[in-house]
């Protein structure tokens, strides 16, 4: 398997830079600074450079910018990382590859697992890149303990794996990519407290941010990085966490399965 | 050795009446009750006309398409209950441009595809500076493939095919825009796999010169079903094209005619007689070829004959008799 997921991840890494050297990465990262922008003329020149008390109850007295850049960068992060995974068995039928990846006895997991490394690896070049222009937009990020971020980072590529997962059983089975994948992120934008508390929005929505592990991941991240805490003071968060990814996983995989031999009727019948 | 029973594969295909309207369901039989053997060391040729089923009955048995029903063992492993541990035996090499990542090299593309079958590094350098060696592409192995002619994808398919050095080839269409000489030396090739490395091959092609010079056993498929098998010559001869021999000479005298006809009566061949300004032409038609039967009975009668040919049979029409024949 791990022969398989170096082989993916590395073949991923040169198509990529000779198809688009530099454009990929800096549209990604233009979006994100964009976002970053907006965030901060929201706040400097509608709300004037205040939150309501509400804010504060919900976010443990953040600072609005620095929450809302940290939700764009992170947000661009699971955009980017769940986007390539999951497109990755679609990219194969349009390039028409399918048929001999498939006649291969190589390891399914090893092969997304291996599209998701190279991907976590430019991702993670793109949130550092929009944090930076965060911090010289104003944001402050008070906390950045090294270790800790690390294994919110480390937990947050489970998450987002097996909701790339889940996403590429939807593609596969509706051939569909466009609309699954921005359906998915304008919900994710919505319900998962990119740049708002999820406690702002209706009760019987909130659930719903619930069912998706970005809001947990996202959540300890803050958590992490505004107010210090370390992860194990947030046992009911890294549950959520673990919980929904075993889920989505479990789920994605027996789907995806479904899904290809469906697929393979389809395009060969 | 690989063999299969009695695999059937049914396609259930939508069938859209309008948008508005729900779709039907059409059933598609792409194979029915195919069974086959192909035995390490032979080249087994499966042909039929497009549509025939020749393409799903080779994605079934490299285990990429699971059959509606029927079973098929690969050395003694069930292919549909174990599609990951036959997958390590075959490969399958198919005609066209497609099944390559145009964005890497040849050399990447060999790379990638060794790991994802597991062969090993050092093995599996030494296999692609060979197999670059024999597909021809030793210049241009360092350049992206979509700078390549389709003769060069087409050859690097076949370098791809060849990367897990399987028991066993299925080549669909193999020599699919393959140039002269390059479609020699594979034809070569995969005749020395067959009977120098005890490989079992499946061959589809429509160049029918293909099969008569490679296959041991052809099994001719129509609508999914075997209709015939057996050896190219074989098939040949159940499609009872007969052999022409046409004679030359100045005059035919009746006691010669004559002669004729009753050596034609005993083999059950026809005979035609035609004037021209040169003399006389003598057609016998029959299944065997009576060519020295006919000399020693002009010689005999004295005749000089000026002309001989011999019209054998073509595999091309005896396939497309027996298909018709169905």
């Amino acid at each position: 398997m791990f022969r398989v997921l170096l082989a993916t991840a590395k073949r991923n890494f040169i198509v990529s830079r000779r198809a688009y050297p530099w454009s990929f990465f800096v549209g990604r990262v233009i979006t994100g600074a964009y976002t970053v922008l907006i965030s901060l003329f929201l706040y400097a020149y509608l709300f004037q450079g205040q939150t309501n008390s509400l804010f504060s109850t919900y976010t443990d007295h953040a600072d609005y910018l620095a929450f809302a850049i940290l939700g764009a960068a992170f947000f661009t992060f699971a955009i980017a990382s769940i986007m390539n995974v999951s497109r990755t068995l679609m990219v194969e039928v349009w390039e028409g590859t399918l048929e001999t990846l498939l006649l291969s006895p190589s390891s399914r997991l090893g092969y997304m697992l291996g599209s998701l490394l190279e991907q976590i690896l430019r991702a993670t070049l793109e949130l550092a890149v929009i944090l930076l222009i965060g911090w010289v937009a104003g944001a402050r990020f008070p906390y950045l303990h090294p270790v800790q971020i690390l294994m919110v980072w480390v937990i947050s590529i489970f998450a987002l794996f097996s909701m790339s997962i889940t996403l590429a059983a939807l593609m596969l089975s509706t051939r569909d990519t466009y609309i699954s994948q921005n359906t998915l992120f304008i919900l994710m934008s919505l319900l998962c407290g990119v740049t708002f508390p999820i406690q702002y929005l209706p009760a019987w929505v909130q659930p719903l941010s619930h069912a998706v592990p970005f809001t947990a991941v996202l959540d300890l991240f803050r958590k992490v990085i505004l107010q210090g805490h370390t992860i194990g003071e947030h046992p009911g968060l890294l549950i959520e966490i673990f919980a929904l990814s075993a889920v989505y996983l479990t789920v994605g995989f027996l789907w995806l399965h479904r899904s290809e031999r469906r697929f393979l009727q389809k395009i060969f019948g | 050795m690989v063999q299969s029973d009695r695999l059937c594969k049914v396609y259930r295909v939508k069938e859209k009446k309008g948008l508005f309207k729900p779709a039907s369901i059409k059933e598609v039989v792409a194979a029915k009750d195919l069974s086959l053997t192909i035995e390490p060391g032979h080249i087994v040729g499966l042909l039929g006309v497009n549509g025939a089923g020749k393409t799903t009955t080779i994605r079934m048995l490299a285990g990429i398409l699971e059959p509606t029903s029927g079973t098929f063992t690969i050395d003694g492993i069930d292919g549909v209950k174990h599609p990951r541990e036959i997958k390590k035996k075959v490969n399958v090499i198919t005609g066209g441009e497609r099944n390559i990542y145009w964005r890497l090299t040849a050399r990447e593309n060999l790379e990638y595809f060794g790991a994802l079958y597991g062969v090993p590094k050092a093995l599996l350098k030494e296999r692609i500076a060979a197999l670059i060696d024999l597909v021809g592409l030793d210049d241009s192995a360092d350049v992206p493939v979509e700078k390549y002619s389709k003769g060069m994808k087409q050859r690097l398919q076949i370098a791809r095919g060849l990367i897990n050095d399987p028991q066993y080839l299925f080549l669909d269409e193999p020599t699919l825009g393959l140039d002269i000489a390059i479609a020699k030396e594979l034809r070569a090739y995969v005749r020395d796999l067959a009977k120098e490395h005890e490989r079992g091959i499946l061959l589809t092609t429509h160049y029918i010169t293909e099969v008569e010079e490679l296959c041991d056993t052809v099994y001719l498929i129509n609508e999914g079903r075997v209709i015939k098998t057996g050896s190219p010559r074989e098939l040949i001869q159940l499609a009872q094209m007969g052999v022409g021999v046409r004679v030359h000479v100045d005059a035919l005298p009746a006691a010669a005619e004559g002669s004729i006809q009753a050596l034609a009566a005993r083999y059950d061949a026809s005979v035609e007689t035609a004037q021209d300004e040169q003399g006389v032409s003598i057609l016998i038609h029959g299944t065997e070829n009576l060519s020295t039967h006919c000399m020693k009975l002009l010689t005999d009668e004295g005749l000089l004959v000026k002309k001989l040919e011999i019209t054998e049979p073509k595999m091309e029409d005896a396939l497309m008799k027996l298909t018709m024949e169905g």
